[in-house]
């Protein structure tokens, strides 16, 4: 299976977690702290990214900072109160799904 | 991150890359723009012999088949999004609204009297020709309401929010047309008229529905700068 297709349904949580350990964070710094941190293993495309972040703003999780950079016009994103929560517990949610899976992924019947 | 930068020549000429490929919405262009334009920098500064044309393409490619379009439509989504959530929270204010109320409180008036009065009975009694009448105001106000749509677009052109907002208005429009067209086809086949007990809801449906209408537009104005000419 594609290895972006299993992040996919994560992308929301992935997103949130970085915004709340960055503070504020652009669309382009995403897709590079993604490809950094998983050391070139995870991409993070636009046509992904732009969506979830467009998709939290909407349901009022993240919200804009517009900002002046280099000429030109930079959109920040930040976390709301509401987003802060959200990330507390998607983060929270993900990481026992991953312990579940590692568990399911082991596991081996009596008379196996 | 990335050192290099680009020159003002060439981020107009980013922009205008970007203007050609369709996108007319500012806040649109703004984040293809830094986007594209970080794409572009971090190719330059990786390999100082690209020339900025020969960078230009490569982060265009790197967009993908589709190009620009996914973040045009995540856009369009959001502004949908937006203006759906704003709509049920003015559909909620607008049952309790003042306007409806005072509809309500007519209505309630006109029917009392019409039981106590018997000569207004004669006057007001539903007869074939008023449905075709509430045919006629009906269209008339799905005619004006389309006629401001004509001028909203007159006036801001195709733009990405009103690709949104018509999505969003023809979802809308369904909201009294259902239940309209249900009473319409059940008049048909019973070969009855409609009464006022069924009119009567139906009206106060598209009533709160125009209220709430009204304060979408106010809020998308406010909200996304969208000058809906209201």
């Amino acid at each position: 299976m594609d290895k972006d297709k299993i992040i996919k349904g994560s992308l929301a949580t992935i997103v949130l977690q970085l915004i709340q350990n960055n503070g504020r964070m652009y669309g382009y710094e995403i897709t590079k702290a993604v490809q950094e941190a998983s050391k070139g293993k995870m991409k993070l495309s636009e046509a992904a990214l732009y969506p979830t972040l467009h998709k939290l703003e909407a349901e009022g999780c993240i919200e804009t900072e517009i900002a002046i950079v280099q000429g030109r016009t930079r959109r920040y994103y930040k976390l709301t109160q509401k987003g802060n929560q959200e990330s507390i517990e998607q983060y929270n949610k993900l990481k026992e799904a991953i312990q579940s899976l590692q568990l399911v992924l082991s596991f081996k019947l009596n008379h196996a | 991150m990335h050192k290099m930068t680009l020159n003002e020549a060439q981020l107009l000429e980013l922009k205008r890359f970007i203007e050609h490929r369709g996108i007319k919405e500012l806040d649109v262009i703004h984040e293809v723009l830094d986007h594209f334009a970080c794409k572009v920098e971090e190719l330059m500064e990786a390999n100082p012999n690209l020339d900025f044309q020969e960078a230009l393409q490569k982060a265009h490619r790197s967009f993908g088949q589709s190009g620009f379009r996914p973040m045009i439509r995540a856009y369009e989504l959001q502004v949908e999004k937006i203006m759906w959530q704003t709509f049920k929270q003015a559909l909620v204010q607008a049952i309790s609204s003042p306007i409806i109320i005072a509809a309500i409180a007519v209505a309630l008036c006109g029917h009392l009297m019409m039981n106590h009065v018997p000569q207004l009975v004669k006057m007001f009694i539903v007869k074939e020709y008023s449905f075709y009448l509430i045919i006629c105001l009906l269209l008339i106000g799905q005619s004006i309401q389309w006629y401001i749509y004509y001028k909203i677009r007159k006036r801001i052109g195709i733009t990405t929010k009103l690709k949104a907002m018509q999505h969003w208005q023809k979802k809308v429009l369904s909201i009294p047309t259902l239940p309209f067209t249900l009473i319409i086809i059940l008049s048909m086949l019973q070969h009855t008229v409609i009464t006022n007990w069924i009119i009567a809801p139906v009206f106060i449906l598209m009533l709160i529905r125009i209220v709430a209408q009204y304060r979408t537009y106010q809020k998308m104005e406010e909200r996304f700068g969208i000058n809906f000419g209201l």
